[in-house]
């Protein structure tokens, strides 16, 4: 048949390096985001050190002969000891609770953003 | 390792220096109290006890006196008596004029000897008992002093303590900040590395995307053999 025409086309031909390097990537991403948000679960906040109570029980020494009111703790809760002896708070507990509150008062929400988390506490 | 409970002992047994410059606070308030409330001692004729500064013997002094102007006054009539004997008028009326006027002159140096030594020894009362009562007001005033002063010694050695415990407690404070700051440090110094372990996936992500970007100039050119259908003339007709 005659009549037809050449029509001349340009196409990206990537190497074969790059497409597998792409396909990796891809896989390494899809991978990744099904990690999803990783808490800390360690110490935030170093605790107070012997040397500041001994200072904090002075000052409690010093206003209560002077007659005036002491307050026995600091109020901060009990600090947690870890694997060098450092004794410090964590803010996990607290992180914890506040996923907790979210998914009594809002499950919907709560369950949506659970599903990008695979690490998410389900409590 | 002590936990942040625990708290070391002073070595000796050393009172609490806080209950010891507030002890001293309260006892130089209640001596400074005392004081202002002092009233020295009033130096009255009233107030003086002259009576217990009365020479004890001024009975005996004065009876001595009298007896030796007695025995004078004795003496003076011996002697008038002979002195009348000898001129012949013992007895007369010269002799009893002279005898009443001796004796009238000794009753009255013999009151006026009384007399004096009453007001001597009782002047001298009255000095003795003023001395002593402003050695008591001097001695008052002085202790009132010396009080003040203690009461002031102590106020200084309360505000002294006071000021050596809240120095040791600051340092305490100092010093333990310093210890926390270190352990702060290192928990910030882990929690970097905790999140590199944890943003290890996204960071090779990103190297890998960065490596995968499409190189230029790696376009190929090629050539097909085209049949035009019918479309294509419909087209054709409509670009004119």
């Amino acid at each position: 048949m005659s009549g037809g025409s050449t029509q001349t086309t340009q196409q990206v031909q990537l190497p074969q390096y790059m497409e597998d390097l792409s396909k990796y990537a891809t896989e390494q991403a899809m991978k990744g985001s099904q990690i999803g948000f990783v808490p800390y679960i360690g110490p935030d906040v170093a605790a107070f050190t012997p040397m500041q109570q001994a200072a904090f029980d002075g000052t409690n020494m010093a206003a209560s002969a002077y007659g005036m009111p002491t307050a026995a703790t600091t109020g901060l809760p009990q600090p947690t000891t870890y694997a060098n002896g450092m004794q410090g708070y964590s803010s996990y507990p607290l992180y914890q609770q506040s996923l907790a509150s979210l998914q009594k008062a809002n499950p919907t929400q709560y369950g949506l953003l659970a599903g990008y988390s695979a690490g998410m506490p389900t409590k | 390792m002590m936990t942040p409970t625990q708290t070391t002992q002073p070595v000796m047994a050393q009172p609490n220096v806080f209950g010891t410059s507030s002890g001293a606070l309260n006892t130089g308030v209640g001596t400074a109290t005392g004081v202002a409330g002092y009233q020295p001692m009033m130096v009255t004729p009233g107030s003086m006890n002259t009576q217990a500064y009365m020479n004890p013997y001024q009975q005996q002094v004065t009876d001595v006196t009298m007896q030796q102007m007695a025995d004078q006054q004795a003496q003076a009539m011996n002697t008038l008596d002979a002195q009348a004997s000898a001129a012949g008028a013992f007895g007369g009326s010269r002799h009893g004029v002279a005898m009443g006027e001796s004796m009238g002159q000794y009753a009255d140096a013999q009151a006026n000897a009384l007399a004096n030594l009453n007001y001597s020894g009782y002047t001298n009362a009255q000095n003795m008992a003023m001395q002593g009562a402003l050695a008591n007001q001097q001695a008052g005033l002085a202790g009132a002093g010396l009080n003040l002063n203690a009461a002031n010694t102590l106020g200084n050695l309360s505000n002294l303590g006071f000021g050596q415990g809240m120095a040791i407690n600051n340092q305490q404070m100092t010093q333990g900040a310093q210890i926390q700051a270190m352990n702060q440090a290192l928990i910030d110094a882990s929690k970097a590395q905790y999140a590199g372990f944890t943003g290890q996936p996204a960071q090779s992500l990103a190297m890998l995307l960065g490596g995968a970007q499409v190189p230029t100039g790696s376009t190929t050119t090629g050539s097909q053999t085209y049949n035009p259908g019918l479309f294509d003339f419909l087209s054709l007709g409509m670009s004119f």
